[in-house]
């Protein structure tokens, strides 16, 4: 049984007027102690994919249909308390702009704390000491006396850490990642997710990676989901996706990213046009508009993911054909 | 934290000053002369002129203004233009009253509208949070000499059950005093109640949408946590910011309600001084109740300063 099991999720925006599809059937999973990568533009639905697995969709935001299973239990139908109890506990978050997600009006060991309070029977004492334990876990020296400072005291850098010292805190199954190091520049990049694969190593905690940047994750998970228009388009593991990108999508991806090794390229391509609007999906493939294979058939025929190789499934319909 | 107080303080003297430089001027800015417009135009030129020597407005401005202005840090705020008595003493004797009348009024205004305004914001576009803006809306959009009048016609003319004019020294009869407060307290607090509710409801809903609650949420923590050390702890700090600049609505609504109620506090003293066109008992009460105004938002400041670590000195 996988850890995380996300099966025919469809989560959508109830507007008055529109009804926005951000997720359109995703299912995937994650096993424990596996770090996962989930690549998509902003959109793409990723974001709304981990809402939903956390059960924090903002309103207007509904759980259309699916089920998302944690060790075998879909989280849909436990109770607010139960939830409660999964979040920060079960599954850590790690998000973005750590400085927004951070209370700015309480000293950030109290903000570890409340973790432990929330999930242990400590006292507040004891929950003050483990929290300057984890920030000097994260590598934030004389974490003691730093665990009495503000965010906005903190570097980013020092900001990330905290938030992930709050992840970490009562060893979670799964870490989510949102988009980690997208605020921070690219030294201090490295030493977050060195923190995360750490935290895999050392406490087994499984990984799921939100990322628009195919060139972070590459060295660290083990597999990757590539999400277009609230849909997986290709998923397999990190090197075969690399060396035998099958979907058009991906391929623009990768040949989107600059390399260090051969001739160096006056352009970089990058794929034309934008994705589509998620109150008005095409009914054929989602990506056909900005396709250079794209067939007339395309334009009708909405494909479905279909494995290429063992691991390795693609939503494209030049390999549909090749399938029986 | 002490650095910023000192600072803070030390800018106060200055704006003080200029304070005073304002209402001096404004009041010699009206058009015509303040004699004139004193003693009423059928007076005789002579009285006039007998007048102006008196108090002294025959001299240049500046000399006026000096003249006035050194006197105003040992009390000394000048005579009044009818009776001639010192106004300072006239004031002082006032502020027990009114102070009485603005805490109760200010205390009835949070207990109505702070747990009202904070349940209406947690719960959004629930049926109490339609009820809350209507009530509130209807309250807030009531003058306050309104709400005084029906509240003392029904209970103080009709029903009788409390007097509605007049006071009675705390000092002198505990019981009585507050009897005779509750009609006045209730007509300020009901006045400003909807104000601090709609203002806690706004701030509470802005500290909702925050990230860091959506993250504490996220960590799982209890509601109770998250509501009392992230949306609310956040949303009083603004709150206090906001209810610090519309101080003003407390300070003129006492006025109204103290003319009202007959009660006697400065708010009362001012009204007469303006019915009686007396310029420098206007004078003297526009520069205490601005100075008052004035000191309640540096306290805010200073509050807001020790509970907002984000507040420091550039």
């Amino acid at each position: 049984m996988p850890l995380l099991e996300v099966d025919d999720l469809e989560a959508a925006f109830l507007f008055a007027d529109r009804t926005v599809r951000a997720v359109n059937g995703v299912s995937f999973a994650v096993e424990a102690g596996e770090i996962v990568g989930l690549i998509g533009e902003s959109g793409s639905g990723k974001s709304v994919t981990v809402q939903s697995i956390l059960r924090l969709l903002p309103s207007p935001g509904r759980i259309v249909r699916g089920a998302i299973r944690l060790n075998g239990v879909n989280l849909l139908d436990l109770s607010r308390e139960q939830m409660r109890q999964v979040r920060g506990r079960r599954i850590a978050m790690v998000v973005q702009d750590a400085l927004a997600a951070l209370n700015p009006v309480i000293p950030i060991g109290e903000q570890i704390a409340d973790v432990f309070l929330a999930h242990t029977r400590v006292k507040r004492q004891t929950a003050w000491e483990k929290a300057v334990g984890m920030l000097r876990r994260v590598g934030i020296s004389a974490a003691e006396e730093r665990a009495r400072h503000y965010a906005h005291e903190f570097s980013g850098g020092m900001q990330q850490r905290t938030v992930i010292a709050a992840a970490l805190a009562c060893t979670p199954e799964l870490i989510i990642a949102d988009e980690p190091t997208t605020a921070l520049d690219v030294t201090v990049q490295q030493q977050i997710l060195a923190l995360l694969q750490q935290a895999r190593s050392e406490l087994g905690s499984a990984i799921l990676y939100i990322s628009h940047d195919l060139a972070v994750v590459t060295h660290l998970c083990d597999r990757i989901l590539i999400m277009y228009a609230g849909e997986i388009v290709e998923q397999g593991p990190t090197r075969t996706l690399f060396r035998s990108p099958k979907h058009p999508y991906t391929q623009g991806l990768l040949a989107s990213i600059p390399s260090l090794h051969g001739d160096v390229q006056e352009y970089l391509p990058a794929i034309p046009g934008l994705p589509p609007n998620a109150a008005a999906l095409p009914t054929g493939c989602r990506f056909a508009a900005r396709c250079s294979f794209v067939q007339e058939r395309c334009r009708s025929h909405h494909p479905e993911l279909v494995s290429v190789d063992s691991h390795h499934a693609v939503r494209c319909i030049l390999y549909e054909a090749t399938t029986p | 934290m002490l650095r910023y107080t000192l600072y803070r303080l030390l800018l106060f003297v200055p704006l003080l000053w200029g304070l005073s430089v304002v209402v001096f001027v404004y009041i010699h800015l009206i058009p015509g002369d303040p004699v004139q417009a004193m003693v009423g135009s059928s007076a005789s030129q002579e009285f006039v002129a007998q007048l102006r020597e008196e108090f002294g407005l025959n001299r240049p401005l500046l000399v006026q203004y000096v003249d006035w202005i050194s006197g105003l840090p040992a009390g000394d705020l000048g005579i009044t233009f009818r009776s001639r008595q010192p106004i300072a003493p006239l004031l002082l004797a006032r502020i027990p009253a009114t102070l009485e009348l603005a805490l109760a009024g200010l205390l009835i205004a949070l207990l109505v509208g702070l747990p009202s305004g904070i349940l209406a914001g947690l719960f959004k576009n629930s049926p109490f949070d339609h009820l809350f803006s209507i009530v509130s809306l209807a309250g807030y959009s009531m003058p306050l000499f309104w709400l005084g009048t029906l509240l003392m016609v029904w209970l103080g003319v009709n029903w009788k059950v409390l007097p509605s004019q007049g006071y009675v020294p705390f000092t002198q009869d505990p019981l009585k005093n507050l009897q005779y407060l509750v009609l006045p307290a209730f007509s300020l607090g009901l006045g400003l109640g909807p104000y601090i509710g709609r203002m806690a409801r706004a701030a509470v809903i802005e500290a909702l949408q925050e990230q860091y609650v959506n993250y504490a949420h996220a960590k799982g923590l209890r509601m109770r946590t998250v509501v009392n050390r992230y949306v609310l702890r956040n949303a009083m700090i603004s709150l206090l910011v906001v209810f610090g600049l519309n101080i003003g609505f407390l300070l003129s609504g006492q006025i109204v309600i103290e003319e009202l109620f007959n009660w006697p506090g400065a708010g009362r003293l001012i009204v007469r001084a303006v019915l009686e066109r007396d310029y420098f008992m206007i004078q003297a009460s526009v520069l205490i109740y601005a100075s008052i105004f004035l000191a309640i938002n540096l306290l805010v400041e200073l509050l807001h300063a020790y509970l907002d670590p984000r507040v420091q000195l550039k």
